[in-house]
């Protein structure tokens, strides 16, 4: 074990300064000139980075999004005809304030997971860009010369043996400059998922808290002065469960069918208020209290299991700039896809 | 949680009790120095039930004192939520900067890879040797007299040029 710690870190060591040694000499036309040694040490191709930055941005739009969602419910609190207006309204602020740090960083990867991307993207296209080069280098000279034998044999030979050694330069150096950047700020991304899995989980506690509150508001507004619709619709039921046990502990059958035909009008009642206006109104309001706070905290709970599958995915990543191989990210885009899902379902219910 | 059979639904006084014994409760948790959240869960819970059985018999300023109360204690956890995600801030602006350098390096190494830098540089080049050539033919042209003041402008513009080929590959990482 301790032998094959010492020989990664070797690997790792012997990597960074031939990468250091490569990066010191592609300077201006130097680049070109070093095409023919570049390569001797064995090259390398860089992995496929694009699910990671899918999975990267889908988890930016997200988290600004529950962070907006979340930041407009206290805003809706601070507007309520209520006493606690100015507390909601500090609490707004304090949370947007909090949330933005979250927005940054995550910004932050989604540039540095752009990066990875432009870069393997240049290293596969290295070929054009020699080409062009070439071509402009042609254009020059023969500004200058027009005994420049641009269009000889010999010349578009060592031309076209330029660009391919470019083409398997470029790839090399996108691997390594892909490996250092994974292998530098794979702690930070380690951190990242940390801090977001903690924040995610103090988020889907607030939500269903807000969710509680919300729906004793509710049954509250049914019980006030100008509306106590539910609670007559209680004191049915309650006369219905009083004549309802009364009738069970009946022992008279007379006693019994005179308590249980009470009991069946108190259930009438009850009937006629479930089948009223104001109770379809309040079901109804209540169903979309609970698909409001239920979507976002399906999103928050998808955006957990993202983050995780995400961290993970990176580490793959650096793993991979060792052994050279892209790894799987099966997981990781199946729970992307389930993330903009829940997502897409969370703007639904806005 | 409520014990419902030890209420008398058809007893205002009851209801009362019931409300005051629950808004002790919360006022309990809530002023000791660090209140126990899932306690207050606990509290709004029972709130809500209260609020969702009342009947008639209950008094409307009950229900108004268990909805201000549910109130005050969502404020005080969504501001104890806050103080968490706040506890995160400086690392994860830690996380920030350094992904941000990362990032920043990762263009620069794009667009040495696509060779950019030599490109630009190229094509200064090349605009450099259209102004020489188009100085050699004018001054074969002009009166002698203002040979020196139009070589010293294309000079001027040449100069011009030749540092954009510079901070072009300057701007190249090296």
């Amino acid at each position: 074990m301790r032998m094959n710690d010492q020989q990664v870190e070797t690997d790792r060591s012997m990597r960074r300064t031939q990468s250091a040694l490569t990066r010191s000499r592609v300077s201006g036309w130097g680049l070109l000139i070093c095409l023919a040694g570049a390569c001797l040490a064995g090259c390398q191709t860089p992995p496929d980075v694009k699910p990671f930055a899918v999975a990267t941005d889908a988890l930016d739009v997200v988290v600004r999004s529950v962070g907006r969602e979340i930041g407009n419910e206290l805003k809706t609190r601070a507007t309520a005809e209520d006493v606690e207006n100015d507390k909601w309204a500090e609490l707004e602020v304090d949370f947007r304030t909090a949330w933005s740090h979250r927005i940054a960083a995550l910004d932050a990867v989604s540039a540095y997971a752009a990066g990875l991307v432009q870069v393997v993207d240049a290293g596969r296209s290295g070929e054009q860009s020699a080409r062009e080069v070439l071509d402009g280098a042609n254009t020059l000279v023969s500004s200058f010369s027009s005994a420049y034998p641009g269009g000889s044999a010999a010349v578009e030979l060592l031309t076209d043996a330029l660009v391919k050694s470019y083409g398997v330069f470029a790839q090399d150096y996108a691997a390594r400059s892909v490996a250092d950047a994974i292998e530098h700020v794979n702690p930070a991304v380690e951190d990242l998922a940390g801090i977001l899995a903690s924040d995610f989980a103090v988020l889907e506690q607030l939500i269903n808290d807000h969710r509680n509150d919300d729906l004793l508001a509710l049954a509250a507004e049914y019980q006030s002065n100008e509306r106590r619709d539910l609670a007559a619709m209680n004191s049915i039921a309650d006369a219905r469960a009083k004549a309802r046990d009364a009738a069970a502990l009946a022992s008279d059958p007379e006693e019994f069918e005179e308590l249980r035909v009470i009991a069946e009008g108190w259930h009438k009642l009850y009937e006629q208020e479930a089948a009223a206006e104001w109770y379809a109104e309040m079901t109804e309001r209540k169903a979309a209290i609970i698909r409001k706070h239920d979507s976002r905290r399906d999103a928050v709970r998808s955006a957990a299991a993202t983050v995780q599958a995400w961290g993970e995915a990176h580490e793959s990543l650096a793993r991979a700039s060792t052994t050279m191989q892209t790894p799987s990210f099966a997981v990781l885009a199946q729970l992307t896809t389930e993330l903009l899902e829940s997502y897409a379902e969370m703007r639904s219910n806005d | 949680m409520i014990d419902w059979t030890e209420i008398n639904k058809s007893s205002s006084a009851d209801w009362i009790a019931l409300a005051e014994r629950l808004l002790g409760r919360a006022q309990a948790i809530l002023t000791t120095p660090a209140p126990d959240a899932d306690a207050l869960r606990a509290v709004q819970k029972d709130l809500g039930e209260f609020v969702n059985k009342a009947n008639l018999s209950c008094p409307v300023s009950a229900i108004n004192a268990a909805r201000r109360v549910s109130d005050q204690i969502t404020i005080f956890l969504t501001s104890l939520a806050i103080t968490d995600l706040e506890r995160r801030n400086d690392k994860l602006d830690a996380v920030k900067a350094r992904m941000s350098s990362a990032a920043n390096e990762l263009r620069a190494d794009a667009a040495s890879i696509r060779l950019e830098p030599i490109q630009n540089a190229l094509a200064a080049a090349i605009k450099v040797s259209a102004e020489l050539k188009g100085l050699i033919t004018e001054v074969e042209g002009i009166p002698k007299a203002d040979i020196p003041a139009r070589i010293s402008a294309v000079a001027k513009q040449a100069n011009r040029l030749v540092k954009e080929i510079e901070s072009g590959l300057s701007g190249h990482r090296a």
